[in-house]
C-alpha cells in the first residue's frame, strides 16, 4: 500500500468517526418530549415518511423538477456506488481480496461517468441559476464540486480497471494518486460541510414522520 | 432599528444552543440548498422572489447557527455563509420570518429533504422575540390577549351584550325561549372557546354553533373571563406569554368543572392548544381537547344531530386551514363532516394535505404592513377558488375567512364564505 492509500484510509476512519459523533449527538439529544395527546400514530408516520413519502409522485420536489431530481439521484447513486468501490479497494489493499471482473469494471466505469455528468450539471445550474444564488455559500459549490471529483477519479480507476489489473503497473500511478488524494479530501471534509446531511438526512426524515404521524396527518387515512 | 444588547443577544443565542431534543439541531443541519421548495411556496410562486424561497428563510436562521454554534463557521464564516446578528440581519430576519411566511408547512411535505421549515421560522420569530423586535402590529394583538383576555380587546360587557343578543335571535329562530347560550355555567360537559371575531364581527357563528348544541343537546358553556381561543404568541415567537395564555384557558376548564375544551374554528388558536400548550406548560391536560370539526364528526356518527343535506344546495368548495388539516390531521374528518352536509362539494386543486395557505395565517392579518404581500399571494388561493366554479367555500378557521373576505374584495370572486358550523346548522334537521 502506498503512502497515498494510508492517508486516504486515515481519513475514511476519521469521516466515520465524525459521521458517528453527529450521529451519537443525535440520538443523545433524543426524539422530541411531546405532551398532547398523539391522535395518530409516530411510528407508521415515521416509517410513511420513510418510503412512500419520498416518491417522486409524492413530492413536488421530485414531480414538478424531474431533470433536477433525477439528476440528484442518479448523482446520489454514484456517490454510493464510488464508496462501494472505495470499501472493496480497501479490501483489496488489506487482505488482497478484490473481485475484479473486467465487464463489472467498465459497467461501474461507464455509470460513474454518467454520474459525473450530473454532479456537473447541478453545479452548473448553481452558477448560472440567479434563484439559487442567494441560497448557495462557497461550501454548496465545493461539497459537490468534491464528489464530482471523487467519482470523476474513480470513473478514471475503473475504466483502466476495465483493461489492467488492479496495481498492476500498467496502472498510471497518477491515476491511483489522483484517486486516493481526491478520496482523502472529500472524507476530511464530509463532516464539516452540507455533505453531513448523510447523517442529518435520516433524522429530518425521522422528524418529519414523527410530526406528521403523531398528528395523524401521515399516513394518509382513506378517504371518506 | 437599535443593536441589540449583549443580553438580548445572549437570550437569542441561547434559543439556537436548546438542547431538549434532536430536533432543532436536525433541521439548521439538513437544508443542501437544493432551491426546489421554492415551487411549494405560495410566496416564491406568486412573486418569483428568490428571497422567498423557504430555503432562505431557513438559511438566514441556520447562517447565525453556524456563526455561533459551530467551529467550521466560527473559524471561516465566508466559506460556509456564516452571519452575525446585527441590524441588517434584523432587518431582514424580520422581513423574510415575519413578513414572508405563513407557517402553513407546505414546503416541508415537498422538500426533497424533510426539512421542518415552519420549525425554523419559530425558531427565527423566538430569537427576533429575545431580540425584541416583534413586528409592533403583532405584538400589540399579544399583548391585547395578556392584558384583556382577548387578543380584540373587547370588554367583557360588550361580549355579554353580544351573547345575549345571538341568545335572543337563537330562541326566535327556534322558537324556544329555553335555547341557550349558557355563560360561565359550571359543571357542564364542553366548554367552548371561540375566536374574538366571531363576537365582534360574525356573532352569526355564535348562534350557528348554539343552534347545533341545541339539536344535540349538549350541555356546555361558553366563559365570559376566557373564551379566546387564540394565541398570538405562539405566531410571535413568545414561548412565555403563548404559555401564559395556554395556561389561562387551561385554569378556566378546571375552574368551570369542564369534561372537555372544544376548540372553536380558528386553525392557529386550535393548534396551539391542542398540539403546543402541553409543551410549553411543560405538563400534559387532565382534560380530553377536542376541535369542533372532530365533535360535529361524532354528534353526525353518534345520530345526535340530523341533517338534510339538500338544504344546502349550492355548489361548495372547501379550504382546509394548514393547522387543522395538514397541522392538525382533519383533512378527512372535515370532509366527513361537510360530505354530510351539503350536496354538492367540488375540490381544488391541490387541497388537503398539499392545500395552499390562504395567505392570512402565521400572523399576517395581524400585519398591516404586510397587507399588499399578503393579498398577492392570496392570489394563488383566489384562482383556485375561481377555478373551482363553487358559489361558497367552507372552512373552520375564522382567520381564514377574514382573509378569503378580502380576497373576495380584491379578486372579484362573487363567493360567500361559511364556517363549518354555519353549514351544519343550515342543514339541522330539529324536532320531528
Amino acid at each position: 500500500m502506498n503512502y497515498f492509500m494510508y492517508i486516504s484510509y486515515i481519513a475514511l476512519l476519521f469521516c466515520i468517526t465524525m459521521c458517528v459523533l453527529h450521529f451519537l449527538r443525535l440520538v443523545k439529544l433524543g426524539a422530541p418530549k411531546d405532551l398532547s395527546e398523539e391522535s395518530g400514530n409516530v411510528p407508521a408516520g415515521v416509517l410513511y415518511s420513510n418510503t412512500v413519502a419520498m416518491l417522486p409522485n409524492h413530492k413536488e420536489s421530485a414531480y414538478m423538477h424531474l431533470p433536477t431530481f433525477t439528476a440528484g439521484a442518479m448523482f446520489h447513486i454514484g456517490t454510493f456506488l464510488a464508496l462501494f468501490c472505495f470499501v472493496l479497494l480497501f479490501f483489496k489493499a488489506v487482505w488482497g481480496f478484490f473481485f475484479q471482473h473486467e465487464l463489472l469494471s467498465l459497467l461501474v466505469a461507464l455509470y460513474m461517468w454518467f454520474s459525473v455528468c450530473c454532479g456537473k450539471g447541478l453545479i452548473i445550474k448553481r452558477v448560472i441559476s440567479k434563484k439559487l444564488r442567494p441560497i448557495s455559500n462557497a461550501d454548496d459549490y465545493i461539497s459537490v464540486s468534491l464528489t464530482a471529483l471523487f467519482q470523476f477519479a474513480t470513473a478514471l480507476l475503473f475504466t483502466t480497471f476495465a483493461f489492467h489489473d488492479f496495481f498492476s503497473s500498467e496502472v498510471p500511478g497518477w491515476i491511483i494518486i489522483v484517486y486516493f488524494v481526491v478520496s482523502t479530501l472529500l472524507f476530511f471534509y464530509l463532516p464539516f460541510g452540507k455533505l453531513k446531511h448523510a447523517v442529518y438526512y435520516f433524522a429530518a426524515r425521522y422528524h418529519l414522520g414523527f410530526f406528521y404521524g403523531r398528528r395523524g396527518t401521515w399516513p394518509p387515512k382513506s378517504k371518506c | 432599528m437599535k443593536e441589540p444588547t449583549s443580553q438580548q443577544l445572549d437570550n437569542a443565542l441561547s434559543i439556537l444552543r436548546q438542547n431538549k431534543d434532536s430536533k432543532l439541531l436536525t433541521h439548521l443541519n439538513s437544508c443542501v440548498h437544493c432551491g426546489l421548495c421554492g415551487t411549494s411556496c405560495m410566496y416564491y410562486l406568486t412573486t418569483d422572489d428568490p428571497k422567498m424561497m423557504p430555503a432562505y428563510k431557513v438559511d438566514i436562521v441556520a447562517s447565525i447557527y453556524r456563526r455561533y454554534c459551530t467551529k467550521f463557521g466560527k473559524l471561516f464564516p465566508a466559506w460556509v455563509k456564516a452571519r452575525e446578528i446585527n441590524e441588517y440581519t434584523i432587518e431582514e430576519m424580520i422581513d423574510a420570518l415575519f413578513g414572508s411566511c405563513t407557517m402553513c408547512g407546505r414546503c416541508v411535505k415537498h422538500c426533497s429533504i424533510g426539512v421542518d421549515i415552519p420549525f425554523i421560522v419559530r425558531t427565527g420569530r423566538m430569537m427576533l422575540a429575545a431580540l425584541d423586535c416583534v413586528p409592533d402590529s403583532l405584538q400589540a394583538t399579544v399583548n391585547a390577549a395578556m392584558e384583556t383576555g382577548n387578543n380584540m380587546a373587547i370588554p367583557t360587557p360588550e361580549f355579554v351584550d353580544t351573547i345575549q343578543w345571538m341568545e335572543e335571535e337563537l330562541q326566535d329562530e327556534l322558537n324556544d325561549p329555553e335555547a341557550k347560550i349558557p355563560l360561565d355555567a359550571p359543571n357542564k360537559r364542553l366548554l367552548y372557546t371561540l375566536n374574538p371575531r366571531e363576537p365582534k364581527f360574525f356573532p352569526l357563528s355564535i348562534s350557528a354553533v348554539a343552534k347545533i348544541f341545541y339539536a344535540a343537546k349538549e350541555s356546555w358553556t361558553i366563559s365570559t373571563a376566557m373564551y379566546d381561543i387564540t394565541n398570538y404568541a405562539f405566531f410571535s415567537g413568545d414561548n412565555k406569554k403563548a404559555g401564559i395564555i395556554a395556561q389561562r384557558l387551561k385554569d378556566e376548564v378546571k375552574k368551570m368543572g369542564c369534561d372537555t375544551l372544544v376548540l372553536g374554528e380558528c386553525g392557529h388558536g386550535s393548534r396551539a392548544v391542542r398540539w403546543e400548550a402541553p409543551n410549553w406548560l411543560g405538563i400534559k391536560f387532565d382534560f380530553k381537547t377536542l376541535n369542533l370539526v372532530e365533535l360535529l364528526g361524532n354528534y353526525l356518527r353518534e345520530g345526535r344531530i340530523k341533517v338534510d343535506k339538500s338544504l344546502n344546495n349550492q355548489m361548495f368548495t372547501i379550504h382546509d386551514p394548514c393547522n387543522i388539516s395538514r397541522n392538525g390531521g382533519l383533512v378527512n374528518e372535515l370532509r366527513f363532516v361537510i360530505n354530510q352536509c351539503v350536496e354538492n362539494v367540488v375540490e381544488m386543486n391541490p387541497h388537503g394535505a398539499d392545500s395552499f395557505c390562504c395567505g392570512g395565517g402565521g400572523g399576517q392579518l395581524a400585519m398591516g404592513e404586510y397587507n399588499e404581500r399578503r393579498l398577492k399571494t392570496g392570489k394563488l388561493k383566489a384562482d383556485q377558488i375561481k377555478a373551482t366554479g363553487a358559489q361558497v367555500v367552507i372552512t373552520p378557521c375564522h382567520n381564514c375567512v377574514d382573509q378569503l373576505m378580502q380576497l373576495n374584495a380584491t379578486y372579484k370572486l362573487g363567493i360567500k364564505i361559511k364556517t363549518v358550523a354555519e353549514i351544519v346548522a343550515d342543514a339541522l334537521v330539529i324536532g320531528n
